[in-house]
């Protein structure tokens, strides 16, 4: 599995008729088992970038290469669960072959275990957030797009979860895309860490994460910060 | 439960006294109404003339069901089958059922396609604008889930667009069933020589009110089983994922 993205430009036609760009040039590659994440500033367009890589929006200029019929697992940026299945049938729905012991397996290390059976109204936001996780490993995913998966959770859950997710992102061997301007978990998830400039979004930085990851070093942390000061 | 026995108990009595307190060929009693109902029963009649229009009104909702629902989902999903058929829609929408059943009469003929088709017709408008209005109110973040995951359609109909569709579908049905019935009898008043609406023709020719109200009321009775059996359950069944109202 490998993707290509050469991206030159995405612009949106206004209500007034006017065009105004999204985003600008990117260009990256990203290999079976390779995590990448993308960081940048508030409505840069990484969102965007996602919807065209998953394929959601097919008007842009530049090419997105991935092999066709590509297993994809997204996690978006609200959960999207549906309403009126519990969080079990959500999974099952979109993975209906996955087995029940990889199942288990998923909602305990997500710690949805008591919650199998609930419906998403039920549950709070941090936990429909890992059951999206869980539903996006279920499938077994070639391409594992994930837009911003732990946004608005407190700092112990995030942490957690930002720990299991990268237990399953080692096992799994899926090309990984993070979108998140949570510096922290770019730094333990991601092998590479792209930043992208203020809208109209371009790549202006590449980091590659370098083991151990529990810290960059000091020059890499003044890189990364620096370029995220002269994005925004 | 004890007040809405009571409040029946009570209009039974209001009854009585105006049955009483009348003269003339005025309001049987329930009493008079309750002898022939029965005698009605016993003969047969009452059932066969229920039967046959139940009958209808089920061929008819069934038929304003599945085609308004195709229509209307049609029109909310494709703004050019909007914009082609809401001038129809809004036609048929303001088109007094009278016309619509005298106009079938005529040109179709004093049959059963024709009244079944005319109180189809009358429904069908409804049961276009709720599922207009339930395809517009379709998520599209649904739509995008079933994209990437690549449900097959089948799927995506009956687990993703289906329960989305249901509430509205539920709210089609039980309008739809309420104007069905009442829109049968005038058909059969009007065109057919059996159901109860015929029968309700006959009780005017003669002035019979004690058969007219010996017809009305297993009538009533029977889509109010109906309403309270089959559809309000039901209803509840498609909408109970959502949060209750504190």
């Amino acid at each position: 599995m490998r993707l290509d993205v050469a991206l030159e430009a995405k612009t949106y036609l206004n209500r007034d008729g006017r065009t105004h760009a999204a985003l600008g040039e990117v260009a990256f590659a990203l290999r079976a088992g390779q995590v990448a994440a993308i960081v940048g500033p508030s409505g840069c367009g990484k969102s965007t970038l996602m919807r065209l890589i998953a394929g959601l929006e097919r008007d842009f200029q530049g090419v997105i290469t991935r092999p066709p019929n590509l297993r994809l697992g997204v996690v978006f940026q609200e959960p999207r669960l549906l309403p009126w299945m519990s969080a079990e049938d959500n999974v099952r729905l979109v993975a209906p072959d996955v087995g029940d012991d990889y199942l288990t397996e998923l909602f305990e290390r997500f710690e949805l275990t008591e919650h199998r059976r609930h419906l998403p109204a039920e549950l709070s936001l941090g936990l429909a957030r890992r059951v999206a996780l869980a539903r996006a490993f279920a499938v077994r995913p070639e391409l594992l797009l994930l837009d911003e998966p732990f946004a608005s959770l407190d700092a112990a859950t995030r942490g957690n979860l930002v720990e299991e997710t990268s237990t399953l992102l080692s096992a799994s061997g899926a090309a990984t895309l993070v979108i998140t301007h949570d510096i922290d978990a770019a730094i333990r998830l991601a092998d590479v860490i792209y930043t992208l400039s203020a809208r109209p979004g371009r790549l202006v930085g590449r980091l590659e994460v370098s083991a151990p990851r529990e810290a960059l070093t000091a020059d890499e942390a003044r890189w990364l910060t620096e370029r995220l000061a002269r994005a925004c | 439960m004890a007040w809405r026995l009571a409040s029946l108990l009570a209009l039974l009595a209001v009854w009585q006294i105006a049955a009483v307190s009348g003269s003339g060929h005025t309001l049987p009693g329930p009493a008079a109404v309750a002898a022939r109902l029965l005698e009605e029963a016993r003969s047969g009649a009452l059932f066969y003339h229920l039967g046959v229009t139940l009958a209808r009104v089920v061929a008819a909702f069934t038929l304003a069901m599945a085609l308004g629902s195709a229509i209307g989902f049609a029109m909310g999903r494709r703004s050019w089958a909007d914009r082609a058929l809401d001038p129809l829609l809004i036609l048929l929408l303001n088109l007094p059922a009278l016309v619509i059943i005298v106009l079938a009469y005529i040109f179709v003929g004093l049959n059963e396609t024709a009244a079944i088709g005319a109180v189809a017709l009358n429904k069908l408008p409804n049961a276009i604008v709720a599922l207009r209005e339930g395809a517009r109110a379709l998520d599209s973040q649904y739509d995008e889930l079933a994209l990437v995951y690549r449900l097959p359609r089948a799927v995506r109909w009956r687990r993703v667009l289906a329960p989305q569709l249901a509430p509205y579908f539920a709210a089609a049905a039980r309008s739809g069933l309420s104007l069905v019935w009442k829109i049968v009898l005038v058909v059969e008043l009007m065109g057919r020589s059996n159901g109860v609406g015929f029968q309700m023709n006959v009780a005017f020719q003669l002035f019979d009110l004690t058969l007219l109200i010996a017809y009305a009321l297993p009538f009533v009775a029977v889509m109010l089983t109906i309403e309270f059996l089959l559809v309000q359950p039901l209803e509840r069944r498609v909408s109970n994922w959502r949060p209750r109202a504190a």
